[in-house]
């Protein structure tokens, strides 16, 4: 009886629909602003990452020029041998240029990889170079790290 | 209660609270974990800059002091390493420059445990024939290179004999022939051990100095006493009369004895 006479009564019925239709924008749009908040963290922690990972992988490289040798070939020509000693925990990549006066005299960008730990020898056969020209050796990691060696061929 | 009861039929706000709801869900499931995540994050950088520069200010502190000296007749060189430092020192290569061709020696033995603090090492290789410019560098695995202290080394067969160590031993003399007697005797500081050789020297002394060359078995205090002969007689006291100090530092010193 009691039902049947609400049934009946259609007073304070659109209320209870306005109700119901605002707790189900609110269920979307909440739902909706939900997902946007959880991937675009998720993207920006991603990418917090991957900028900081850089960074650290960047401190963690250690390497050094650690011998230069020099056979000479000709009256103006040779051989230039350099050791890269990469003593950090991780491998790296570099690219090895001389110098001389500021201008290039030879480069290597094949980007060699230098397992940690270990030494890598490069060779450049060099011209019009003689003896007490002084050379600067770079070296660059693909990270960005310099090292710079200086050799005067003897 | 009355009004508990009035709260419980009223349906209004029911919207609000769920919107509460999901704030305080997308606030503990997306911006708590990523405040979380980037500072963990920062902590790994942070602790990878500290552990890097723990790691360079320990490279900063080794230190190594190399010296090499030549033996068996300029055929082979003795290295002598003295980590001076207060930390273990691993030495992964050893870089001998022969004139211009450079040797890499590793895997050596001697150096495949670290050193410790103030104990030496000494490392022996084989040296190709001839006269030779040597130099000797070594380098650690923190990424140091430490050169002999007695860089560079000439070696010439003249110059060098079967002993590790000489006393160089230069007699102002007048010119023509000369004899001398030279007596070299260890005196410390190894308590116990006995050494002496006996030199003759009879040299055509043309610029007014006589040289001779004594090899010496080991680094220490050395006493020389050289005698001076007048004709076949050798007189009853020595001339001269001196301690010196053979060291790594010094291998090869120099005496000079002056005229009577």
């Amino acid at each position: 009886m009691l039902g049947r006479s609400m049934l009946r009564d259609k007073r304070a019925l659109s209320s209870v629909i306005g109700e119901i239709i605002l707790c189900t924008c609110v269920l979307v749009v909440g739902t909706a602003v939900w997902a946007f908040s959880y991937g675009y963290t998720s993207y920006e922690m991603t990418n917090y990452w991957q900028k900081v990972s850089v960074n650290i992988y960047s401190l963690k490289e250690r390497f050094m020029v650690e011998n230069v040798a020099f056979n000479s070939i000709g009256i103006s020509s040779g051989s230039l041998h350099i050791w890269v000693y990469n003593y950090g925990e991780i491998d790296i990549q570099v690219n090895v240029y001389i110098l001389r006066n500021g201008s290039i005299l030879g480069q290597d960008l094949s980007g060699a990889t230098i397992t940690r730990y270990s030494v890598a020898e490069f060779t450049f056969n060099l011209d019009q170079v003689s003896t007490s020209n002084e050379l600067v050796i770079k070296v660059e990691t693909l990270r960005g790290n310099v090292n710079y060696e200086s050799y005067t061929i003897p | 209660m009355s009004r508990i009861r009035s709260l419980r039929r009223s349906k209004s706000g029911v919207g609000s609270v769920l919107g509460m709801i999901f704030l305080v869900a997308i606030a503990f499931t997306t911006i708590v974990p990523l405040f979380l995540y980037v500072n963990n994050t920062n902590n790994l950088y942070n602790k990878t800059a500290e552990e890097m520069r723990e790691f360079d200010r320990e490279r900063s502190l080794e230190s190594l002091a190399v010296f090499m000296y030549v033996i068996n007749n300029g055929s082979a060189l003795n290295i002598q390493i003295k980590n001076k430092c207060a930390l273990n020192v691993q030495v992964v290569r050893i870089w001998i420059m022969v004139n211009e061709t450079c040797y890499m020696v590793t895997g050596i033995p001697e150096l495949e445990s670290e050193i410790e603090p103030a104990t030496t090492r000494m490392v022996a290789c084989a040296l190709p024939s001839g006269n030779k410019v040597l130099k000797v560098k070594v380098a650690t695995s923190r990424g140091n290179i430490f050169v002999a202290e007695n860089n560079p080394v000439y070696v010439t067969g003249e110059t060098w004999g079967w002993e590790p160590f000489s006393i160089n031993i230069c007699m102002e003399a007048d010119n023509g022939w000369i004899r001398r007697t030279v007596f070299v005797e260890y005196v410390g500081p190894v308590e116990g051990m006995k050494w002496n050789n006996t030199v003759e020297v009879t040299q055509l002394v043309v610029g007014g100095y006589a040289y001779q060359s004594v090899g010496v078995k080991c680094d220490g205090y050395y006493k020389i006493q050289i005698w001076e002969w007048v004709g076949k007689i050798k007189q009853p006291k020595p001339y001269f009369t001196i301690v010196v100090s053979v060291s790594l530092e010094m291998p090869s010193p120099w005496v000079f004895v002056p005229k009577r």
